[in-house]
């Protein structure tokens, strides 16, 4: 019998190929039926994600809309109930109020404190000097930790006696309750996800801070231009197109809060989001028509607020390729000596700031199992227990031996390949096709994309497993590989899509002249020069699958093909008379991270400068 | 037509046909060396999952030339496979269903009915009589059974004999009332270095242990098993809803809920509560360091004895393939399960509690005793929803809130809850 890797490498490799053969042959049919170069060129380059986007988004879009005007139990056949659902939540749902309000607060703050720290620690960190690298990593590094061992480190952070409350207490401040006062419940929240969000975010400001021409920043100097006029006239322009990806992903992102929450316990109604609501109605109490229509209500608001910021956006979004940015090759202004040294403690600042979580969980995963019970039983978090003596590194071997970690370890890497290597492939021609080809039906193509992002993703997981089971793929490792070649979702489409704007297009025209074809001039110009945003998806990608719990749990049934995730998700969970594993869960997270930490290391050198000429 | 266009449809249909044929063999198989294959859904720890395959599924394979039953387990998030697999029509064959949900799958159609089956086996493992009537009653739907319970845990007293001593406190006895409970626990509160701060308590809750262990024995149900009308109306069980609360608020035995969280039973294992309500088969009377003993619950005022047992069935996939098969199959993997998950929900095995569990040993007699006042929740098709808003509405503000009471509370939720009756 053929291995279930062998298998689903070979159909990974059929669905590339024939893609491959179909583009060509797709642009070749619609040239040969009169279509415009742009239109047949465009519509090549977007038809993996095309296919994607209609099976495993439009289809399962257009399924819930029609769920949401029926009674749905999930088990059994939904009854039409026309507009019911909706007058409901709009009329008489007092906990729709509720959440939507906590939401959109927390989405509020979350989103501009976001964008304004990960830009702050982005021009902390664009710095060169030497240990730079680490200091990086330190603040990338909460970025790749699992949620669910996020969720559990921040409750403990923000524990009544908690790491939080003792640092206040050092400055005389009697710190709230926070996850347990109503009052303090979204703050909480917010500075989690904070914490969280900079990682990510950082690395892509970082990448297109390092591009800004320093030329334009000497002359600047010269005229006598300040510190804050060069950021304001200079930088922010020219980083504006990656500040407008952040607010539209960082509004979606935000306003579709999950995981976190649900591992985290508040007063009433206090810490109960959106996405949270519908999961609760939808999965718990069998509801999922109701949940449907919530679902609906939020993605005709995220279409509106992201309508809004589009059209808005035309106004201090510049997109205009500047060919000098290709001469300064990651070369950044650097301060003078005496800023050198403030500037380097506000990196020693930072870093220590986001690093203390780390230690927390590094220090429990070396905890016994009866000082971790007194760090419980205490007051959930004491700072007492920041570090037990004696150390336990006993519990990685432990963990590690307590379940087939190797072979898990395997299946993630195996998933992760390959779907990071389909989805960079394909979201990368969706994005060149929108970047560059004026086709007919762009900016409706383009509304698709943006729509994909924002239907929550519980309301869609039974249209889209039952077309995997239909396929009868379930139970092996296909679903959640096969689909990266189809695009791999739009969010990697739109973070390409953005980079591919600010190209300067005069080598294409004149690679255009020469004769070259679209295939070569993407795959030999473009991609070339595209090393930085490539890196930023790769990694993005590779903590998402690499973290992916849902995919794995909904689609794998035997545990030889379980992931490092479904493993850590054993220690997590409350069985029949077992005693919780928190440092056995610790020590995991924090060898699952170590691959990612490794990677950026490796090549943050890549992502940081721009690519060849 | 250009001549690399046709390489290119060479390519495309080659690659798109293997990419089909290859598709078409995938996918689970239904059987294997002549042996029909039946996929068996469950949760678990890890070490769990391991003594369910080795000491329940091995032997059952080994012995069959007929069947085979392939594990699929969930380390989380459990009910969200399930019933995703269930909708995308590839439901397991056998699978565990917690209490609580065997009254929302089975009106779906997604269940097996086994009343038949049951009916007419003289296997001991379908004699129903041999049950206790408590996790028998959420196996039953419309009079039909759905599943049969593999488990039954009564939640029992555990008390850190330890603190008992420490406080000069003499440990439970048979006839202990709320008011000897309470009493104890007053005593057992200590702030034990004079810095104001109480460091031991005598009990902790939160929304464990249910709400409703307190109404039973105070001779009242919170929802009327035939008619399901809400007795929010009635005074005892407001009494007792007000009693739970009055453990935090009034005696101040039990931490408030900011000092609990989420981990209720980690004060107990921390040596710093003297007393926890827990599930049976828990391993809080082998805690290394304490010397833990268990106890039935305290009676209620009039002396009337209910315990919460939490259960959980085992039941059949409505879509299986091979019917008589199947119910041959699954017959072997309760009867498996209910000789080593302990307790087991029969009589003639509960007997046999030491036998199966040795570290439960000193705990048995106890256990035996819970056991025969324990009592399921009643069967809802909406229980979660209830159990959601009764605890959002009611039970969390009383436990949060000093000057609440039950009375207003549940005036004001009962529109509500009544609605997720219904």
């Amino acid at each position: 019998m053929i291995s279930p890797y062998l298998a689903t490498l070979l159909r990974f490799l059929f669905l590339a190929t024939a893609l491959g053969a179909g583009t060509v042959l797709l642009y070749r049919l619609l040239r040969r039926c009169q279509a415009g170069e742009d239109t047949a060129a465009g519509y090549a380059f977007l038809l993996p994600w095309l296919l994607g986007a209609v099976v495993f988004s439009l289809v399962p879009m257009l399924l819930s809309l029609g769920l949401s005007f029926t009674r749905y139990n999930v088990l059994a056949s939904p009854d039409w109930i026309g507009w019911e659902h909706y007058a409901r939540i709009l009329s008489g749902d007092p906990i729709f109020l509720t959440v939507a309000s906590n939401t959109a607060l927390f989405a509020l703050f979350a989103v501009v404190l976001g964008i304004v720290s990960s830009l702050a620690a982005a021009m902390l960190m664009s710095l060169d000097m030497r240990g730079m690298g680490i200091f990086r990593a330190v603040v990338y590094l909460p970025s790749v930790i699992p949620a669910v061992s996020t969720a559990l480190l921040w409750r403990w952070i923000f524990a009544p006696n908690g790491l939080v409350n003792a640092l206040l207490a050092f400055f005389n401040i009697s710190g709230p309750e926070w996850f347990d006062n109503p009052d303090w419940v979204i703050p909480a929240f917010v500075i989690m996800s904070l914490q969280g969000a900079c990682g990510n975010n950082m690395v892509i400001f970082l990448a297109r801070i390092r591009a800004v021409d320093v030329q334009i920043h000497e002359a600047a100097a010269l005229d006598g231009a300040g510190l804050w006029a060069r950021f304001r006239h200079i930088t922010l322009p020219q980083i504006s197109p990656v500040i407008f990806y952040h607010l539209v992903t960082g509004l979606i992102g935000s306003l579709m809060i999950f995981t976190q929450p649900m591992f985290i316990q508040t007063p009433g109604r206090s810490g109960l989001f959106y996405v949270p609501y519908i999961y609760q109605t939808g999965w718990e109490q069998g509801a999922m028509g109701y949940a449907c229509a919530l679902s609906w209500i939020l993605f005709i608001a995220l279409m509106l607020l992201t309508m809004l910021l589009l059209v808005t956006s035309r106004k201090w979004v510049h997109y205009e390729s500047q060919d000098a940015l290709m001469i300064t090759q990651g070369r950044v202004l650097q301060p003078g000596r005496a800023r050198r040294s403030l500037w380097l403690a506000g990196v020693v600042l930072f870093s220590a700031v986001m690093l203390l979580p780390i230690v927390w969980m590094v220090s429990t995963s070396l905890k016994s199992q009866p000082q971790l019970r007194q760090v419980l039983g205490t007051a959930r978090g004491p700072m007492e227990h920041f570090v037990d003596f004696p150390l336990h590194p006993e519990n990685y071997a432990d963990a590690w031996s307590a379940l087939p970690f190797g072979r898990f370890v395997w299946n993630s890497v195996f998933i992760a390949v390959l779907a990071i290597g389909g989805e960079l492939l394909s979201a990368s021609l969706a994005a060149y096709g929108f970047a560059r080809f004026n086709l007919r039906g762009r900016r409706w193509l383009f509304g698709l994309l943006l729509a994909t992002l924002m239907i929550p993703p519980v309301v869609m997981m039974v249209p889209i497993f039952l077309i995997w089971t239909r396929l009868g793929l379930v139970g092996t490792f296909d679903p959640l590989v096969l689909a990266s070649l189809l695009g791999g979702g739009g969010l990697y489409v739109f973070i390409f899509h953005q980079f591919f704007k600010t190209l300067p297009q005069e080598l294409e025209e004149a690679a255009r002249i020469d004769g070259a074809s679209h295939a070569r001039i993407f795959f030999r110009i473009i991609l070339p020069q595209s090393l930085p945003v490539m890196m930023v998806v790769f990694l993005i990608s590779f903590q998402a699958h690499w973290n992916d719990f849902l995919g794995p749990l909904l689609y794998l049934d035997r545990q030889e093909q379980y992931t490092m995730t479904l493993g850590l998700r054993y220690f997590q969970a409350n069985y029949l008379g077992q005693e919780l594993r928190w440092h056995w869960l610790m020590a995991i997270t924090t060898v699952m991270a170590l691959p990612t930490v490794v990677i950026f290391l490796l090549t943050q050198r890549t992502f940081f400068t721009r690519g060849r000429r | 037509m250009r001549r690399s266009t046709w390489v290119y449809l060479g390519l495309f249909l080659t690659a798109g046909g293997l990419l089909a044929w290859s598709i078409s063999t995938a996918g689970p198989e239904s059987s294997r060396d002549g042996k029909r294959i039946f996929r068996f859904a469950c949760w678990g720890a890890a070490k769990e999952i391991a003594e369910l395959r080795s000491r329940v599924l091995d032997p059952i394979n080994a012995a069959s030339d007929r069947y085979f039953i392939e594990l699929t387990p969930a380390p989380d998030d459990y009910r969200r496979k399930l019933t995703t697999m269930i909708a995308g029509r590839s439901a397991p064959d056998f699978f565990y269903l917690s209490q609580e949900d065997i009254a929302s799958f089975a009106p779906q159609g997604v269940l097996l009915d086994l009343t038949d089956a049951v009916e007419q086996s003289n296997d001991p493992v379908l004699d129903l009589s041999d049950y206790y009537p408590g996790p028998l009653g959420p196996c039953r739907w419309n009079g039909r059974i759905w599943a049969l319970p593999w488990i039954a845990q009564p939640v029992i007293l555990y008390c850190n004999v330890d603190l008992f001593e420490q406080a000069d406190v003499p440990l439970p006895d048979d006839d202990w009332r709320w008011e000897d409970f309470v009493r104890a626990g007053q005593k057992l509160t200590r702030d034990t270095n004079s810095d104001g701060r109480i460091d031991i308590w005598g009990f902790a809750q939160n929304q464990w242990p249910p709400v409703e262990i307190w109404i039973r024995q105070n001779g009242a149900r919170l929802i009327d098993p035939q008619t399901h009308r809400l007795g929010l109306q009635d005074r005892r069980v407001l009494e007792a809803m007000n009693f739970k609360a009055d453990l935090i608020h009034k005696y101040r035995i039990a931490p408030p809920l900011s000092r609990v969280g989420q981990a209720t039973n980690a004060l107990f294992r921390a040596g710093r509560c003297a007393m926890f309500m827990g599930g049976a088969s828990d391993d809080l009377d082998r805690l290394e360091g304490l010397e833990v003993r268990a106890f039935v619950l305290p009676a209620g005022p009039d002396g009337t004895r209910a315990t919460f047992a939490w259960s959980a069935g085992l039941a059949i996939s409505a879509s299986v393939q091979d019917e008589a098969l199947a119910l041959e199959a699954w017959q072997k993997l309760l009867a498996g399960i209910q000789r080593w998950k302990i307790p087991a929900p029969r009589r003639s095995l509960a007997s046999l509690l030491e036998q199966i569990e040795p570290r439960k040993a000193p705990s048995a007699d106890v256990i035996r005793q819970a056991m025969e006042s324990m009592y399921a929740p009643t069967s809802l098709v909406n229980y979660a929803r209830f159990d959601n808003l009764f605890w959002k509405e009611i039970e969390e503000p009383l436990l949060r809130d000093p000057s609440a009471r039950a009375g207003p509370l549940a005036k004001r939720a009962a529109p509500a809850l009544r609605e997720a009756l219904e």
